[in-house]
């Protein structure tokens, strides 16, 4: 399905948008001094002024009773104290006859007994503190200084960047699914059932309409194209099918599906950025498990079930119709959240998770299914992928969203919102998804015991699948899951950053899929590329565990996407290349299916390997040991492909399912 | 932030161990349907056996009595020596009080005994007794555990542990030892100061002991209390302690704090009435007269029939009162910490 006329408009909307946030970016930071500081300086002058106030208070109380100023006792204590209590003010000092008789704060500030900000500072540069001055009674020549970071302008503007890039590129990728859902379905949609009524009118088959009630431009056209058919439709041949036009409908509700994904999606992902701080907070220890075993436990479960009840949610949905599915996960899935964020220890957490593992894989299954139905295997590839896309838009929208919802709101009510959007999601598919079950011409088989055996068998698929892609979920879900969220929160990283840390994994995913994608394909290195990712991941996780916090933390999601974003497309190209006689035997779709199932165990055992290295050796070893565990298997994969080499090329891509 | 002045030292001070007693209700207590009826005609008689009628024990105890709505006469006797009461309990005992009330270790331990003593008949025994301002009623085997007294005799203390008595000494300096100064006849400071050495070893101070020396009678000297003082001074001592003692604190407190000042040494009372009248330069009290409005509390649940007497615990305030005496502290150059002053009552010179 070609979105030529979606992308125009998205490239013109998006740039349009982009061109006026960045312009008002460079604008304001340009003119923090003119446009900020008058309005933010007073206001900090004014609570350096309450905190210094109260401070006085206690001094001059103090000398009210008759003790002398100079020889009061743990004034410096007085000062912490109210230091503490203020994390905006920078310093605390007591100054007599220009000396400092008791300081509390920075020690920039300061030199020995000396108070240095009264000093002018070098040319050229702005004062490092604000330095509010409070006078003291019964002493011409004491002072209390009162010192708020100046700096404090320019980061406070610096977290506003921040958070307007991550706007931005949440904006743009808002567009283009409202974008797909507005023009997809009310334009190009439409304007693709008129091209092919009028195709079928050219053949001959006068009987079909284009029968859209559309009440703008294009439903316009297609009642005068309908009035064209009609008057014309004496010498009609009644004859003309109705059953191609069903197809065209249904890729309208493909694009809507689109948008009730991505809004389900963004369900989860809003709560990435700290699912595994929360679970830390509601540990209770279990005897005989370390604490980082027992929070691995809730986010294993749930990639254990969500695996597990995919293909079982499948079969349903093909007897009881995707509607019926999507809506009972995505009820589930709403119910799941709802339970998540009012748990109150680790085993109603668990529960609640369990539930909503299994609403999604029922959503995301009976989604996937749905637009199987509806399309035709030539549209199939691009279908599934648009789908795909809203899933990956919500990974890049929902941390960056999450970490700051989070951040104002607190943990439990962002898991709230999340089972709304859930809410959201069913509403949307109710109105999208067809009562009727799609006219099911074959039953696809479920996965059985003996068609793993047989996959097993093939040592070329067991290094594929075994050691590329179940690491590349371990990577995944051990890293970015489990072990980042829970180092940077452990080093005060805010919610906020993470989430934006987050974010660039899935942003690089996006850019570089494509791009490696055609490359792997060009050069036909599958193997290269296979062997490249898994040792770039390995590297990934190499760098997170480097000192140094955020910036590692930025460089190694950045290298873990661009990591991932290169085995996707190889990774499936391989799978038909080495299974050539198990399609054969068992049908594509099954041993996709397979291979999809195997590699979501890499994700079942991740949180408890991660867990078991943490327990042992802390965030950095951890993190080690999963780029050791990652490096090992594609020491193994190459031994395999090596060992095992492919026979001579299939002289046919393969044939589609024997019958 | 706001820091109330006279304030609740557990909360600056002590870790919330304290806070989490139950805190005792002033509240009106209901008359159950085994409450026995005093009217104006037929009102309730309490006796109060007091070593001094002035006492905060005893205006706390009048007024909360007063205000209960439970007809009443409070009958208050002097007795300055627990060694008058043998004399004097038959008569009490003739009397017929409804209720007995005791102020103070000594005289609690003459009206009531111990409770394993073998002969019962020298006490009260047929009429409830509630005690008030008892240091330790456990360890001088008033009753057998706080949370059941085990007879008809319950009350309330006016101490605050050994562990916030000290923690509140080590936040005004970090003194390397203390001499505690006591009677060494009197049990309840034989276990004081037992408790103030052990919580002085847990945090690494030196407790210089300095009891009285008896005379050949075996009757403490009251005035060898210079002498000890100086004895302290010279051995390194910085801080005098004085506890609940009837002695040294009660009878002798302006001795101490004169000498103390004298040797240019600290000092530290664990009850109101010293550091009120003399120059001493801190205390951590229990409000003497919320004390006594406490055992009122119990007196009235006794009389009522709210609760029988021997289930009613034995209990503490748990809130103390930090008292500063700015004048001591000017005069030994001593100021206080900020922290301190901050949450301290203020104790002026007269």
């Amino acid at each position: 399905m070609k979105l030529s006329f979606i992308r125009r408009l998205n490239w013109m909307l998006t740039g349009v948008v982009s061109v006026l946030m960045l312009v008002s970016l460079a604008v304001q930071t340009n003119h923090v001094n003119t446009l900020f500081r008058p309005l933010i300086e007073p206001e900090l002058a004014r609570k350096a002024e309450v905190v210094g106030s109260y401070v006085v208070a206690q001094i001059d109380r103090a000398v009210a009773l008759g003790f002398e100023l100079d020889k009061l006792v743990g004034v410096d204590e007085l000062l912490s104290d109210a230091l503490a209590a203020n994390p905006d003010v920078k310093y605390l000092a007591l100054e007599i006859d220009g000396r400092l008789h008791a300081f509390s704060g920075t020690e920039e500030a300061r030199a020995g007994s000396r108070l240095t900000v009264a000093d002018t500072p070098p040319e050229g540069e702005s004062p490092q503190f604000l330095d509010t001055v409070l006078p003291l009674e019964g002493n011409e020549a004491a002072r209390l200084h009162v010192g708020v970071d100046s700096g404090y302008v320019r980061s406070a503007m610096n977290e506003v960047v921040f958070d307007l890039g991550s706007v931005l590129i949440v904006a743009i990728l808002l567009n283009i699914e409202i974008l797909l859902l507005v023009v997809g379905s009310s334009v190009a949609a439409p304007l693709r059932r008129v091209t092919a009524v009028m195709k079928q009118a050219a053949d001959g088959h006068l009987g079909v309409r284009v029968a859209l009630r559309n009440r703008d431009e294009v439903g316009e056209l297609s009642r005068a194209v309908d009035w064209a058919l009609d008057s014309v439709q004496h010498k009609a041949d009644m004859t003309a099918s109705e059953q191609a036009m069903t197809k065209i409908g249904m890729m309208q509700r493909v694009v809507e599906l689109r948008f009730a994904i991505f809004v389900f999606s963004l369900a989860e992902e809003l709560t990435r950025t700290f699912l595994s701080v929360y679970i830390k907070q509601l540990f209770e220890p279990v005897p005989g498990l370390s604490m980082e075993m027992v929070i691995g436990a809730p986010i294993a479960l749930f990639m254990l079930l969500w695996a597990v009840s995919q293909p079982i949610a499948g079969s349903v949905s093909e007897r009881r119709g995707r509607r019926a599915v999507f809506l009972g996960g995505a009820l589930l899935s709403f119910v799941g959240l709802v339970g998540s964020g009012l748990a109150t220890d680790l085993i109603q957490l668990i529960v609640a998770r369990c539930l909503t593992a299994v609403g999604y894989a029922s959503v995301f299954i009976a989604a996937q299914g749905f637009v199987i139905d509806a399309t035709d295997p030539k549209q199939r590839a691009q279908a599934i992928a648009m789908y795909a896309g809203g899933i990956l838009s919500a990974g890049v929208c929902g941390p960056a969203i999450g970490g700051v919802i989070a951040g104002q709101v607190g943990f439990r009510t962002t898991f709230l919102i999340s089972a709304g959007l859930a809410l959201l999601a069913a509403f949307m598919a109710w109105q999208v998804l067809p009562r009727v079950r799609a006219a099911q011409a074959k039953s696809s088989r479920g996965l059985r015991l003996a068609d793993a055996v047989l996959c097993l068998r093939n040592p070329r698929f067991v290094g594929l699948a075994v050691f590329s892609a179940v690491p590349a979920k371990l990577g995944l879900t051990a890293l970015l899951f489990f072990l980042l969220p829970l180092a940077l929160d452990d080093q005060g990283v805010s919610q906020s950053w993470i989430g934006r840390v987050l974010l660039l994994y899935w942003l690089l995913m996006i850019v570089v899929s494509p791009m490696a994608a055609k490359l792997s394909d060009r050069s036909g290195q599958r193997i290269g590329f296979l062997v490249a990712g898994g040792l770039v991941a390995a590297g990934a996780a190499w760098v997170l565990s480097m000192p140094g916090s955020l910036g590692t933390a930025l460089a190694g999601v950045a290298l873990l996407g661009v990591a991932h974003a290169m085995l996707g497309a190889p990774q499936l190209a391989m799978l038909a290349d080495v299974c050539v006689k198990e399609r054969a035997a068992l049908g594509e779709t099954t041993v996709i299916g397979m291979f999809r199932l195997i590699e979501r165990l890499g994700s079942v055992i991740a949180p408890f390997l991660a867990g078991l290295f943490l327990a042992h050796y802390g965030y950095a070893g951890a993190l080690k040991g999963i780029g050791a565990v990652l490096a090992a298997c594609v020491a193994v994969q190459l031994l395999l492909s090596t060992l095992f080499r492919p026979r001579p090329p299939a002289a046919d891509l393969p044939q589609r399912t024997p019958a | 932030m706001s820091l109330s002045r006279r304030t609740v030292l557990t909360a600056a001070l002590s870790a919330g161990t304290l806070l989490a007693g139950a805190a005792p209700s002033f509240a009106q207590p209901s008359f159950g349907p085994a409450a026995r009826t005093f009217t104006a005609a037929k009102p309730a008689r309490i006796v109060v056996l007091t070593p001094r009628k002035d006492v905060g024990d005893v205006l706390g105890l009048r007024d909360f009595i007063a205000s209960s709505g439970l007809s009443a006469t409070v009958e208050v006797r002097e007795v300055p020596q627990a060694s008058a009461m043998p004399a004097l309990l038959p008569e009490i005992r003739a009397s017929k009080p409804d209720l007995v009330v005791t102020v103070f270790t000594p005289l609690t331990l003459g009206a009531v005994g111990r409770y394993d003593d073998p002969d019962p008949s020298r006490f009260l025994t047929d009429v409830p007794v509630v005690f008030t301002s008892v240091t330790d009623p456990v360890a001088s085997r008033v009753v057998r555990a706080l949370d059941r007294p085990g007879r008809a005799v319950t009350g309330t203390r006016h101490i605050a542990p050994a562990a916030v008595q000290m923690k509140t000494m080590l936040s005004y300096r970090r003194w390397k030892k203390i001499a505690a100064v006591y009677n060494p006849a009197e049990d309840n400071m034989v276990v004081a100061v037992r408790d103030l050495k052990e919580e002085a070893a847990r945090q690494g101070v030196e407790i210089h002991d300095a009891a009285l020396p008896r005379d050949a009678s075996g009757a403490p000297v009251a005035a060898a209390i210079p002498d000890l003082i100086a004895d302290a001074a010279r051995a390194g001592a910085e801080l005098v302690y004085i506890g609940p003692d009837t002695l040294v604190a009660s009878n002798n407190n302006a001795v101490v704090a004169e000498q103390a000042l004298a040797h240019r040494l600290a000092t530290f009372c664990s009850t109101e009435l010293p550091i009120r009248r003399a120059n001493l330069l801190m205390g951590l009290v229990s409000p003497a007269v919320n004390v006594g409005r406490f055992a009122g509390l119990k007196a009235v649940e006794i009389l009522t029939g709210a609760k029988p007497a021997d289930t009613i615990p034995v209990e503490t305030l748990n809130r103390f009162s930090l008292l500063l005496r700015i004048g001591a502290a000017k005069q030994l150059d001593l100021y206080p910490p900020m922290r301190l002053l901050n949450i301290a009552e203020i104790v002026q010179d007269a």
